[in-house]
């Protein structure tokens, strides 16, 4: 090959490159705005980077470098959070769609969520914006106090931070919540509980609820699965209980993956060791999703194995998700076996709750009811 | 962040500084070497010194102040020591260019020391094999990759573009290696077709957890290390059977292509007939590669080949009395757990049992399992409770006794017509046989599309089930056509539904491009649409009023759910997320249509993200790649480049016009592969140009041709006569064909060695690939099937001035 006809290869390709639309090759910058950015909590500056305290990752970030979790980036020597501010995600659920079975039935609660998350599940239900960064998503402009308004206008009685995972969006979750507790709302976290132990202390003063995903009960289907560890999360559910926010599991039965018996058994028996028996346990249905497409769903005898298994265990309130008109919807009071709630969907058809305690035998009831 | 592109760029234009200098005599060749010597060496020492300190550093723990500096500067300098290194190999590549190169002489020597004997048969009947197993091989490839990864058109053009890659490097390689053995390779191939799918499989299980689907890399990678084995011998054979041929018997090496056309054309009609009705896929891969052996055995003329052909015979009966495909399919989702395995015309249909539960897949993709409550509830009540006195339903796709439970809830129904593209899916799920004995149900196994072109009828709610628009073949049934098909058979008030889409917290930009397209599209025959947000989001459409209280009429009219009810469902909530949906779709985003498919554009942007990220790196750089006989070709490389590209263009281009005439593609399909092999195998067979002068008018003749079908594509489409317009959509692949098929006789007829067969042959490769990366997947979506050819017509002309400017540059600086 003569060197001027290298020269033109080159720059042929070089020319080729250029007009390719960067939307193409993936090669753009996300793009936030300057007021979304604030400066994150629990930043550390160590000999190799600023490092982020949040989560278990612990990244340590150069300049211009984004975090694992795509929310938080080096700027001028400090860590900034990108999402502030700017949720992707906006909608009115009901509580119980969290699922949130023993916290303040039958109310709405407005529900946000930025770009991001600190796993990577492969069966993420909203991949499209745990896998994002908040320049990748089209944003609403919502900043605390918006929240609080937005809350108050649609009738709701809680703030859900949801959908992909809040411990990414940190200060913005932290912000929020303590404004609406101002304002006598609720705060509910929605999360993979995989979050360092001092940020969850300073989070759990402004948090009344929280739905943990337990996703594993194995350490090794934890790194598979989803990229994360389970002593995490462990530990985060024994701290949120110790710290007085109301606390509910949620344990996706993913075919292959975790719906092993041996290992639902081991998860419960650690559960009431640990003195998780009152906590609600929701065992939820998969269906295919994101990169776990080629599986079947749960298969409803599975489930209601799992739930036996739980019941068995010692755990007082199991419950079924994504399976409507499941037996397994209903609370009921542990010491007399009385229906205590009849759950029809979100909704309650009949409640026999009375200042937190049974109607009929007058025993208390696990949870916050008003 | 290291500066890569940065340091990149200055080196090049360092690079061409210096260069520029010692052309025009500013500073001599010696010190421009000396220059970039010099620039070596520095990168060179810092690298080194810098990463030898660091890992000392790393080894011994040294915590030194500072040392992440040194990090730095050992990746910048290292990345300007490879940039340098770059720069020094384009000074050095004859040498390593010489090393592969062998003598022409040792060639032509080592193939007269191969006499005809040491074939296993006639080489014009092994020249057909080769083509018969090559064709079956790559369509059944085609057909499992799409299985494993998804069946959109980038993953398609991959396949294709990785399979041609991989022929072209064969070709090359046997143009430039004179010791082989054409009588191994013969005996190879088939070996090499069990290899390649046995690695397919292997992979695809080593690669992917349970039931993940592989992301876009992966894909490629598996993709590429099965095809190694067999498109390296194909391509190698054929080449160095064509020069053989040529030598020893004196067959031109267009007639070589011919005869290996000419097989690859019996296998698309055997494809056509068997696969599918009579054969499932791996049962199809095996029973080719032992008819391979057969064949070749038989016409040996030696027992011991014989003996070979006896054994493969017992092993095919074995092959087409047994199952295979279960038990591989088995291996392939062994999460899944199948029961069932079957290959129909439209796709694979699996049946499995987990843990007591039967499901069903399609194409590896779940289609309908027990339990599918929620679902199935939404898939029939939220269009149903929109009509006040429901009497005719038409139930598109979706399986039928699903949704039956449902639809009977509506006492009002007096027929109940169900629409189902794929026979063999009807007859796997074996209890419909049962329901199509009631009086009121109408079971009809045909095209969406051509049902509702051709009907009569007249349907008071129409509900498609139909996947998603995530390629072309499916975007149509999102087309103005279609919707324009389905207006026509609603009654007045009648109602029409569809899932345009997943419906997570949050729509993607990407999925809201599609939603937005198919939004567009229903707004021109429907007055009101309303969008419902449930597992996808349901699109109801009608030209009377919509109301959001679905779980108040539910209870109105005492129809009794366990998902769509009032427990469930809350009418504010539902009006909250309408007004979402409506708030987000944008009205500047085109409508979808047959000639202008752009939904999958979007479509396929959001699978790439699924995929992996959406970077669409590899196929642009493969673009890139396959555009270099078209820069740095000779005229007759660029000539034979730009004839595959635009044969390849046409072909896809046929396939989406048949589809829209005639609906069923995939029986047409082989036909539409067929003709284009046989119109290459005339053109490369007789002399057509037998008027050299003629032949360097071939580009502007396809750009012609080109800029006709352009004009001609949108009558085609719309044409009453269902017959005429699939017949002249199937024809207009042949001239094109005939065109390239007779430019690859001319052009390698006068070659004198196998490098010369090799270099065309590699350039007839890269265009059909680039034909087939860029056109179905982005030129037809973003532009259209018109402006696609009238690209196609100008990449022709282009060719013909460039070569034609070449010339006369050439003649004036002689």
């Amino acid at each position: 090959m003569k060197k001027r006809e290298f020269v033109r290869r080159c720059l042929i390709t070089a020319g080729g490159i250029s007009l390719c639309p960067a939307s193409l090759t993936g090669l753009s910058q996300p793009q936030v705005r300057s007021k979304n950015y604030r400066p994150a909590l629990f930043q550390e500056e160590t000999a190799k980077g600023i490092m982020c305290n949040i989560c278990p990752n612990e990244c340590v970030l150069k300049e211009g470098e984004l975090s694992d979790c795509r929310n938080r980036i080096v700027k001028n020597g400090r860590l900034y959070t990108m999402a502030y501010g700017n949720p992707c995600a906006a909608n009115l659920d009901p509580v119980e769609k969290k699922p949130l079975y023993h916290f303040m039935p039958s109310t709405l609660t407005f529900s946000i969520a930025t770009a991001g998350c600190n796993l990577a599940c492969m069966n993420c239900q909203n991949w499209t914006i745990s896998q994002k960064s908040p320049g990748d998503t089209r944003n609403y402009d919502l900043m605390p106090d918006a929240v609080v308004e937005n809350t108050e206008k649609y009738n709701c009685k809680s703030i859900s931070y949801t959908y992909s995972e809040p411990v990414t969006f940190y200060e913005y979750v932290f912000d929020s919540a303590t404004l609406a507790h101002e304002r006598g709302l609720k705060n509910i976290l929605v999360s993979n509980g995989y979050i360092n132990k001092d940020p969850l202390l300073k989070l759990s003063k402004v948090i009344d609820a929280a739905n943990i995903d337990l996703k594993s009960f194995s350490d090794k289907t934890y790194l598979k699965l989803t990229g994360g560890k389970l002593e995490p999360v462990l530990n985060t559910i024994k701290t949120l209980k110790n710290n007085g926010v109301w606390l509910e599991i949620t344990n996706l039965m993913v075919p292959e993956w975790t719906d092993n018996t041996d290992e639902i058994k081991d998860m419960c028996k650690w559960l009431v060791s640990n003195g998780f028996s009152d906590t609600p346990l929701h065992f939820s249905r998969f269906q295919p999703m994101y990169k776990l497409e080629q599986l079947p769903p749960t298969p409803v005898d599975v489930i209601n194995r799992a739930w036996d298994i739980a019941r068995q265990e010692g755990l007082k309130h199991v419950y079924i998700g994504n399976v409507p008109g499941t037996h397994a919807s209903d609370t009921i009071c542990d010491k007399c076996g009385r229906k205590l709630l009849e759950r029809r969907g979100y909704r309650i058809l009949s409640n026999n709750i009375v200042n937190g305690r049974c109607k009929f035998c007058d025993s208390p009831v696990s949870g916050v009811w008003a | 962040m290291y500066h890569v592109v940065t340091i990149g760029i200055v080196s090049l234009i360092l690079y061409l500084l210096t260069l520029a200098g010692s052309r025009y005599g500013i500073i001599s060749r010696r010190k421009h070497r000396i220059f970039w010597n010099i620039i070596l060496l520095i990168t060179f020492i810092v690298t080194a010194g810098a990463g030898i300190f660091l890992a000392l550093q790393s080894n011994y723990k040294w915590n030194i102040e500072g040392v992440e500096k040194l990090l730095n500067w050992h990746v910048e300098f290292g990345t300007g020591m490879s940039f340098t290194a770059l720069i020094h190999l384009s000074w050095h590549l004859q040498y390593y260019y010489n090393i592969f190169k062998k003598d022409q002489g040792r060639d032509e020597e080592a193939l007269k020391v191969k006499s005809n004997n040491q074939l296993p048969c006639n080489p014009g009947l092994l020249m057909i094999m080769l083509g018969f197993l090559s064709g079956t091989i790559q369509v059944i490839f085609l057909r499992e990759i799409l299985n494993l990864s998804g069946g959109y058109e980038i993953i398609a053009g991959t396949v294709f573009a990785v399979w041609i890659i991989i022929s072209a490097a064969g070709a090359r390689l046997a143009g430039n290696n004179s010791n082989f053995n054409l009588n191994a390779l013969a005996w190879g191939l088939p070996l090499s077709a069990v290899l390649s799918f046995t690695i397919l499989i292997l992979l695809s299980r080593l690669l992917t957890g349970e039931g993940v689907i592989p992301g876009y890399y992966i894909t490629l990678l598996i993709t590429t290390i099965s095809l190694l084995p067999f498109c390296t011998i194909s391509a190698f054979l054929f080449v160095k059977l064509s020069y053989f041929s040529a030598t020893s018997r004196k067959i031109t090496a267009g007639s070589s292509f011919a005869t290996e056309t000419a097989g690859s054309m019996i296998s698309g009609i055997l494809i056509t007939l068997l696969a599918g009705s009579v054969i499932d896929n791996y049962q199809l891969v095996i029973a080719s590669v032992l008819l391979y052996i057969i064949i070749l055995g038989a016409f040996s003329g030696r027992q011991r080949f014989g003996i070979y052909s006896v054994a493969a015979s017992l092993m095919l009966v074995a092959a087409l009395i047994t199952d295979p495909d279960t038990g591989i399919r088995n291996i392939i989702l062994d999460s899944v757990k199948i029961a069932k395995s079957k290959d129909s015309q439209y796709g694979n249909i699996a049946v499995s049992n987990y843990g007591g539960e039967e499901s069903i897949f399609y194409n590896h993709r779940l289609i309908s399992y027990e339990q599918n409550i929620k679902q199935r509830e939404e898939n029939i009540h939220y269009a149903m409770l929109q009509h006040e006195n429901p009497v005719d339903i038409l139930l598109i796709s979706g399986g039928l006794n699903n949704h039956l439970p449902e639809l009977r809830k509506y006492k009002t129904i007096k027929s109940i017509t169900y629409l189902e593209r794929d026979p063999e899916l009807l007859a796997m799920t074996s209890d419909i046989k049962d329901t199509v004995t009631e009086a009121d149900i109408n079971v009809i196994s045909d095209d969406a599309y051509s049902f509702v072109k051709k009907t009569g009828g007249s349907y008071d709610v129409i509900i498609s089930l139909l996947s998603e628009p995530e390629n072309i073949v499916s975007s149509r049934f999102y087309s103005t056509e279609f919707f324009s098909n389905i207006k026509r058979i609603l009654t007045e008030k009648g109602i029409f539904m569809l899932r345009a889409g997943g419906a997570s917290s949050y729509l993607s930009k990407e999925q809201t491009g599609v939603l937005s397209s198919v939004y567009n599209t229903l707004k021109n025959d429907f007055t009101e649409i309303l969008p419902i947000k449930g597992e996808s989001v349901y699109l109801i459409c009608s030209s009377g009023d919509l109301s959001v209280d679905i779980p108040g009429i539910a209870d109105k009219r005492g129809i009794e759910n366990s998902y769509v009810n009032r427990y469930y469902l809350s009418k504010d909530i539902i009006k909250y997320n309408s007004l979402q949906v409506n708030e987000l779709t944008d009205s500047t985003i085109s409508k979808n249509s047959l000639n202008r498919p752009v939904v999958v554009f979007y479509s396929q942007k959001h699978q790439m993200l699924k995929a992996g990220n959406g970077r669409l790196i590899f196929p642009v750089i493969a673009g890139l790649i396959l555009l270099l006989p078209f820069f740095a070709g000779r005229r007759k490389s660029r000539t034979m480049f730009t004839s595959s590209l635009n044969l390849a263009g046409t072909e896809i281009m046929a396939l989406i016009l048949i589809q829209s005439t005639a609906g069923n593609i995939y029986q047409l399909a082989g036909l539409l592969i067929a003709i284009t092999m046989a119109g290459l195998a005339s053109g490369s067979y007789f002399d057509i140009f037998r008027n050299k002068r003629a032949l360097q008018y071939t580009a502007p003749v396809l750009g012609l041709t080109a800029i006709f079908y352009a004009f001609i594509s949108s009558p085609l489409l719309n044409m009453e006569n269902v017959l005429l317009s699939t017949s002249l959509s199937l024809f207009i692949v042949f001239i094109p064909a005939v065109v390239a098929g007779s430019y690859y006789r001319s052009a390698t007829l006068e070659s004198k060695d196998s490098l010369s067969i090799s270099s065309v042959y590699f350039a007839d490769l890269c265009g059909a690939a680039l034909g087939f990366l860029i056109i179905a997947s982005v030129l037809v979506p973003l532009f259209g099937i018109k402006t696609t050819f009238l690209i196609l017509a100008f990449i022709n002309f282009a060719s013909y001035i460039t070569g034609q400017l070449s010339r006369i540059a050439g003649k004036v600086f002689k």
